[in-house]
């Protein structure tokens, strides 16, 4: 069954047309790709999923809810999480406060709870940190768990944008170029940890990546954009072989 | 100035004052990056309120929570006005309103007494803001006779509710709640993807921030014993922020540093303008020259303020960081 349906959904800026007219799916519980030469639109797309830029038409629908339209807050409660392609920490905060700003209903986080339910918020909050700490451990970033996030490496940035979005148990999870700026073991290892919290928690996963090989060997089903349309959509294996993907990219290389 | 007990003692009291006013900027600014340019506005509202409320013969204690709740209000109010624009306008727009507020009060008797002729065609009489000849304030403490007494007893309560205004900020910083005000700061569309109503807390905090500036606004003017809207010009609220930035952005006992500091500058600034006859420029400029000396020799020897922002401090990620440090 599709979690995520998009239809005929655009974007333009000024005169250039970003997202033209898309229509896909995303299954549940599957480890979704797409890519795309740069500029293809593949952000624009997460953008207006997350509700942090308008469509201009088009529908996006989620778990049979119609969801284009809302603000950001109210898809992150419907259970869609997204990282960004350059991180958006909080940078003078802490790794593990990054964490906790992502946990759902916190009790704490209310003016009121916060000073008149004390007792209440820090128990729940003990074992946030445990929570916390657990998916820190699991993204070897434990050591870092107390610096502040301006400290962290590049990849390890990406790593607590990943895990921060994990911190918020997210139905769907839109990742946008998890690996960029780690390296190739690190990269795999990450799509390796992507496929154990889809098989623990039945998250589903919605990847913008460049790592082509990397992804391929996890992806269920890939989508390949490019100018702001869907070129492709099927099995990671048909993709080398059709042709409007060659011309895609081979085209992208000629420029380049 | 023949009695330097008395100087000190205004000092110490102005002290105490700034120091709540320069806690709710920090709540404002320092915490959640609001660039409220309009102090002035909220202790003024304190200020007639604690005013008109002793004048109508109300007991100090309700003056005071009046004055808290009248200036908070209106501090919502503006907040659901500033906060529709971009975050960048904020402060303008606050710095308008401050200055649009001090203009109605000054010329608002007159204006009703004009309002009444033209209607009635009687020459009405209101005072109720007192324009620009301002207002007479009585003290909330009356000890006649004793004055050491008297200034013991205003110390007392503007300490007092100090350092009830810092447990109260304390509270709020080092809680979820302040973490997400911090988050704000940092990066508000990523707050609001992690599922945040940001405006609702920065209109919380506008609300907090405001009513803790009508509690030092109410303070104050009860201890001078005379109001105008002269007193809150924009001047005021660049002294508060000046205490805010010399001190610590984001630290809560920073910028009481910062209050004690620049109150102390203002203090010597006064000594020196009575105790040199002539001084080759305007002495009234002299506390400025001060205080801005110290923001140069602040930006350039430690930029974040004398005491910088700590980690949020909350009891599990407290025994977090200790487990994290032993092990
Ligand atoms: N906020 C924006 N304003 C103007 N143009 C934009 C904006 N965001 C993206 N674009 C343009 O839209 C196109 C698609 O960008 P993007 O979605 O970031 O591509 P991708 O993520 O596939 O590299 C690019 O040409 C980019 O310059
Ligand atoms: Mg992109």
């Amino acid at each position: 069954m599709a979690i995520l349906k998009v239809k005929r959904l655009s974007k333009s800026f000024g005169g250039l047309k970003a997202v033209d007219s898309i229509d896909l799916d995303v299954e549940e519980e599957t480890i979704t790709g797409l890519i795309g030469p740069n500029g293809s639109g593949k952000t624009t797309l997460f953008n207006m999923i997350s509700g942090v830029i308008p469509r201009d038409s088009g529908e996006i629908w989620f778990r049979g809810e119609r969801i284009d339209g809302l603000k950001p807050f109210e898809i992150y409660a419907r259970g869609i999480v997204r990282s960004f392609q350059i991180p958006r920490l909080f940078w003078k905060l802490t790794v593990l406060d990054n964490m906790l700003l992502a946990a759902r209903g916190f009790n704490g986080e209310s003016l009121v709870g916060a000073i008149f339910k004390r007792g209440g918020w820090i128990l729940e909050e003990k074992r946030l940190v445990d929570k916390a700490l657990d998916i820190l451990d699991l993204l070897g970033l434990s050591d870092s768990a107390f610096k502040p996030t301006y400290q962290l490496s590049g990849g390890q940035m990406k790593l607590l944008e990943m895990g921060r979005a994990l911190m918020a148990d997210p139905k769907l999870l839109l990742l946008d170029e998890p690996t960029a700026g780690v390296n190739p073991k690190l990269a795999y290892s990450i799509f390796g940890k992507i496929e154990e919290v889809r098989r623990a928690y039945g998250t589903t996963f919605f990847v913008i990546e460049h790592r082509v090989e990397t992804l391929f060997s996890y992806a269920n089903w890939v989508y390949v954009m490019s100018n702001g349309s869907l070129i492709y959509g099927g099995k990671p294996s048909g993709v080398i072989s059709d042709s409007r993907v060659q011309k895609a990219y081979l085209g992208d290389i000629h420029a380049a | 100035m023949s009695d330097p007990s008395i100087f000190v003692m205004h000092i110490a009291f102005r002290i105490g004052v700034y120091g709540i006013a320069a806690l709710s900027l920090n709540i404002e600014y320092g915490y959640t990056g609001l660039s409220n340019f309009g102090k002035a506005a909220f202790l003024m509202m304190g200020a007639y309120t604690a005013a008109i409320a002793v004048e109508n013969g109300l007991h100090p204690v309700i003056a005071i929570v009046l004055s808290i709740v009248v200036a908070g209000f209106i501090g919502l109010s503006a907040s659901l006005f500033a906060l529709k624009f971009r975050e960048d306008y904020l402060a303008i727009t606050m710095l308008a309103f401050a200055e649009i507020s001090r203009l109605i009060l000054r010329n608002f008797d007159d204006s009703v007494r004009a309002l009444t002729k033209l209607i009635t065609g009687v020459e009405g009489y209101t005072n109720i803001f007192g324009g620009v000849h301002g207002k007479v304030v009585r003290s909330f403490v009356s000890i006649p006779g004793d004055y050491r007494l008297y200034n013991i007893v205003q110390l007392t309560l503007v300490y007092g509710l100090l350092a009830s205004s810092y447990v109260f900020v304390r509270l709020l910083s080092d809680s979820p709640y302040g973490r997400v005000l911090r988050a704000i700061r940092e990066d508000e569309l990523a707050s609001q993807t992690l599922g945040k109503k940001t405006w609702v807390y920065k209109m919380q905090i506008i609300g907090l921030g405001s009513a803790l500036a009508g509690l030092a606004g109410a303070l104050n003017a009860q201890f001078e014993g005379y109001i105008s809207p002269e007193s809150f010009q924009p001047h005021l609220t660049f002294a508060i922020w000046m205490m805010v930035i010399l001190g610590g952005v984001g630290n809560n006992l920073g910028v009481l540093l910062g209050a004690t500091l620049v109150e102390s500058i203002e203090a010597i600034a006064l000594f020196v303008k009575s105790f040199f006859g002539y001084l080759p420029f305007d002495p009234v400029n002299i506390q400025w020259i001060f205080v801005g000396a110290s923001i140069i020799a602040i930006i350039a020897f430690k930029p974040r303020g004398l005491l910088e922002e700590r980690p949020i401090k909350t009891p599990a990620v407290e025994v977090a960081r200790i487990g994290y440090t032993k092990g």
